[in-house]
């Protein structure tokens, strides 16, 4: 089965990071920004512009940084990317500091703080709450550190605890405050989804006497055209003749072998061609190559999420699902399914949302459209 | 099911959220207010700089007030009270702290962002903004009013009107993508109870698979395998009964649903038992030894899956195995009842049996993994054949079917 997925928003409400996202490129810029009209008007304290232009310039990558991990084409966004984008802004003020060196009598104007503040309020959708707040406390405490090497340089007569409060409050406010926003709103999800699993469990039940009453009939059709006459006959005549054998195995072979195409078939299979019930057919279009069905081990979501993205394809794409190709092969306990759509580069824009939500269940994923649109993307089997 | 929050909440996901990183954003400042005022107090003791920290207590007091409930009245009493606090912590402070000099200090800044801060109220964006303006304008305007009264300069801060800023554009934002984020979600959470539909359904059609194969099937390798003449009378009732349980029986009665209650309770009355009688007039001998009474767990799918795959198992002896004994062990413990079925016949290789014999996949292995238990097969050509069985008893709510957020489907 697969690894747990992070609590992540990206991870459990894809769709609403995907919409998010925006707003992690505008709070990137928005730190920049911060960063050049505080730089501006304190240039006159800058001892070495050549570091202050340093500063601005790493403060600029690590937004750029968060802006770019950010894309649901990369996700997930992960905890090695976060800590280059805390890095990136933790050294543009250190730089900052370097380049107001001797300089800096107010810690409170310094845009560092503010930027880095920033930044990691902008992780907020996509690394777990408890890992914003660690990264947090962690620049605060590199702030405060750098606070301290300043001491010699400062005019007022305020304590000097002052100072490093004032210099980690923005870290911590606007970093604790995106830590509080994930877990809230993932407390949320984990309520939500408790109610559904339970609701959606209770109306499978309701559905299940039909189902049932669907089989029987499906099943019951193909007997009554020879097993039932068969028997009815037998047991009537009270006697077996070396013909009634033959015809048993017949009868047997045929039930065998629509059994044995149907065991073959993968759930992958019924989804992209599903064959009516009670058909007595035992050759369907291949669209689905998975000798060692290996899509059985999906687990739910990734089965939901691989359903969506046929859904859409067929639905909104107007697609025939007889025109996808799937290839799943597995090698040291991963499954890598390649899903292959002839000449339907088109469907991509539609495709984003689900593909959003595939790449949050799917270990990696990814989707090129030269020249067919082709999705890879696998996943852990036992 | 992890796929994403329904459209209808949301906006109310998000507006928590907003809340949430408000209060924390709040308390940070309150907090750092607590520290810089205690030690300005404890460098200057010459000074009355305590009773401005105990404004920002009552203040914190009034956050949690707002923080625990947000309600349009909780919000208004926290900017109401909060202002008042505001305008005395910076009476205090504009006289008893030198370096503060107008009412743009960094200590005010601080209490003007907790005011901002109020959070959201409801789920639109005038819920989230307008608190957050109110508390903008109460802030510069309490303490604007304090240094006006002490004839002090009045001056704007930028921390607070950037908190403000921040607020307004989150607010703006989220609700602006609101519709994108949501156009997709109902096709998704269709999706997923497809699903979970198809996932029974594929439960029911391997349980009628085996159904099929332990009835038809057999029958007719039976009749196939019988001499010509007088049809036996074991045979004729055998095919009656199985014809009746196929095409006569509603299968919502026949153990192919999900979830029915036990039927059993006792050794006697369990469909192991009665598998074990049905084979053993058949002429194989079965030595039933073991914890008997722990089958009296089991609910009415796991004592059905149990009962059919041991039938299966035995008939197997009696068909491949060459010898006419089997022995059935039966335990108990943990969470699972266990059922061993022993022979010391010519035995196989799994993996070499042809894909059309469907007694050991379908009738047995699948079986029991639709309803949430496992199979295990110890045998080598001219070794004999141990097959251990194993279901959750009903001791674990739901966990004689496996649940389909977690397992992959057995087929």
């Amino acid at each position: 089965m697969t690894a747990a997925r992070e609590t992540t928003l990206q991870a459990l409400d894809p769709l609403g990071a995907l919409a998010g996202r925006p707003l992690t490129v505008v709070g990137a810029g928005a730190a920049v920004v911060v960063a050049l009209s505080l730089s501006a008007a304190g240039s006159r304290d800058v001892s070495s512009p050549l570091l202050a232009v340093a500063a601005l310039a790493v403060l600029a990558g690590a937004g750029a940084m968060l802006s770019v991990l950010s894309a649901a084409k990369r996700a997930p966004f992960t905890r090695q990317g976060a800590l280059v984008v805390v890095a990136g802004g933790l050294l543009a003020h250190i730089l900052n500091v370097a380049a107001l060196w001797e300089r800096n009598t107010l810690v409170r104007d310094d845009w560092g703080p503010a930027a880095l503040g920033m930044l990691l309020l902008c992780l907020c959708p996509y690394r777990p709450p408890a890992e914003i707040a660690r990264l947090s406390v962690g620049a605060a405490a590199v702030l405060a550190l750098v606070t301290l090497l300043q001491q010699p340089f400062f005019v007022t007569s305020l304590p000097l605890v002052a100072y490093v409060v004032i210099a980690v409050v923005p870290v911590l406010a606007l970093g604790l405050g995106g830590a509080a926003f994930a877990h809230r709103v993932l407390g949320r999800l984990a309520a939500w989804r408790e109610r559904a699993v339970r609701s959606s469990a209770a109306h499978a039940a309701t559905l299940q006497e039909g189902i049932v009453r669907s089989v029987q009939q499906g099943r019951v059709s193909i007997l009554n055209r020879d097993v039932v006459p068969f028997f009815a006959s037998i047991t009537e005549r009270s006697e077996l003749t070396a013909e009634d054998q033959r015809r048993a195995s017949e009868i047997a072979d045929a039930i065998r072998s629509v059994m044995v195409a149907e065991t073959e078939r993968t759930w992958l299979d019924e989804l992209l061609v599903p064959v009516p019930a009670g058909t007595e057919q035992t050759v369907w279009p291949r669209v689905v190559d998975d000798p060692a069905r290996l899509v059985d081990a999906m687990d739910f979501d990734q089965r939901a999420a691989v359903r969506a993205l046929v859904g859409a394809l067929t639905f909104r794409g107007g697609l025939d699902p007889h025109a996808v190709r799937a290839l799943v092969a597995g090698r040291a306990g991963t499954a890598e399914v390649t899903m292959r759509i002839a000449g339907r580069t088109d469907l991509e824009p539609a495709l984003a949302p689900y593909v959003a939500v595939m790449r949050a269940v799917f270990a990696e994923l990814t989707l090129t459209t030269d020249p067919d649109l082709t999705l890879r993307f696998t996943y852990d089997v036992d | 099911m992890s796929l994403g929050l329904p459209g209808h909440l949301a906006p109310r996901a998000v507006s928590a959220g907003i809340a949430a990183a408000s209060h924390a954003i709040a308390a940070v400042c309150l907090g750092a207010t607590l520290v810089v005022g205690g030690a300005q107090q404890a460098v200057a003791e010459n000074r009355a700089i305590w009773p401005a920290i105990l404004v920002v207590v009552a203040l914190g007091v009034l956050l949690a007030f707002v923080a625990r409930r947000r309600t349009v009245f909780r919000v208004v009493a926290y900017l109401a009270l909060g202002g008042a606090l505001v305008y005395l912590f910076a009476s205090i402070v504009l006289v008893q702290v030198p370096v503060v000099t107008s009412s743009g200090g960094w200590l005010f800044a601080m209490l003007k962002v907790a005011l901002i801060m109020v959070g959201a109220v409801g789920s639109r964006v005038p819920g989230i903004v307008l608190p957050a303006v109110a508390g903008w304008v109460i802030g510069e305007g309490t303490t604007a009013a304090a240094a006006l009264t002490l004839g002090r300069p009045v001056a704007l801060d930028v921390a607070p009107a950037l908190a403000l800023l921040l607020v307004v554009v989150v607010g703006i934002g989220t609700a602006m993508r609101r519709p994108v984020a949501r156009r997709d979600q109902p096709a998704i959470h269709r999706a997923a109870m497809d699903e979970r539909v198809a996932a029974l359904r594929a439960g029911i059609e391997v349980r009628a698979t085996a159904l099929l194969h332990d009835t038809v099937l057999n029958d007719l390798a039976a009749i196939a395998a019988d001499v010509p003449g007088p049809l036996r009378p074991e045979l004729r009732r055998q095919v009656q009964a199985d014809l009746e349980a196929i095409v006569g029986q509603d299968w919502n009665e026949a153990g192919v649903a999900d979830g029915a209650p036990a039927a059993s309770g006792v050794w006697e009355a369990s469909r192991i038992s009665q598998a074990v009688e049905d084979v053993q007039g058949a002429g194989l001998t079965v030595e039933v030894s073991g914890d008997l009474e722990s089958v009296a767990a089991l609910d009415r799918a796991a004592d059905d899956a149990l009962g059919l795959a041991v039938r299966q198992l035995l008939v197997n002896v009696q068909k491949h195995s060459g010898v006419d004994r089997a022995e059935v062990v039966v335990y108990g413990g943990g969470t699972m009842v266990s059922v061993m079925v022993i022979d010391v016949g010519r035995g196989f290789d799994e993996s070499a049996v042809d894909r059309d014999r469907f007694g050991l996949r379908t009738s047995v292995r699948s079986r029991i993994e639709s309803v949430g238990g496992r199979v295990q097969v110890w045998s080598a050509p001219g070794r004999g054949t141990s097959v251990l069985v194993q279901v959750p008893d009903g001791t674990l709510a739901g966990a004689t079917t496996a649940p389909p957020e977690t397992a992959g489907r057995a087929r």
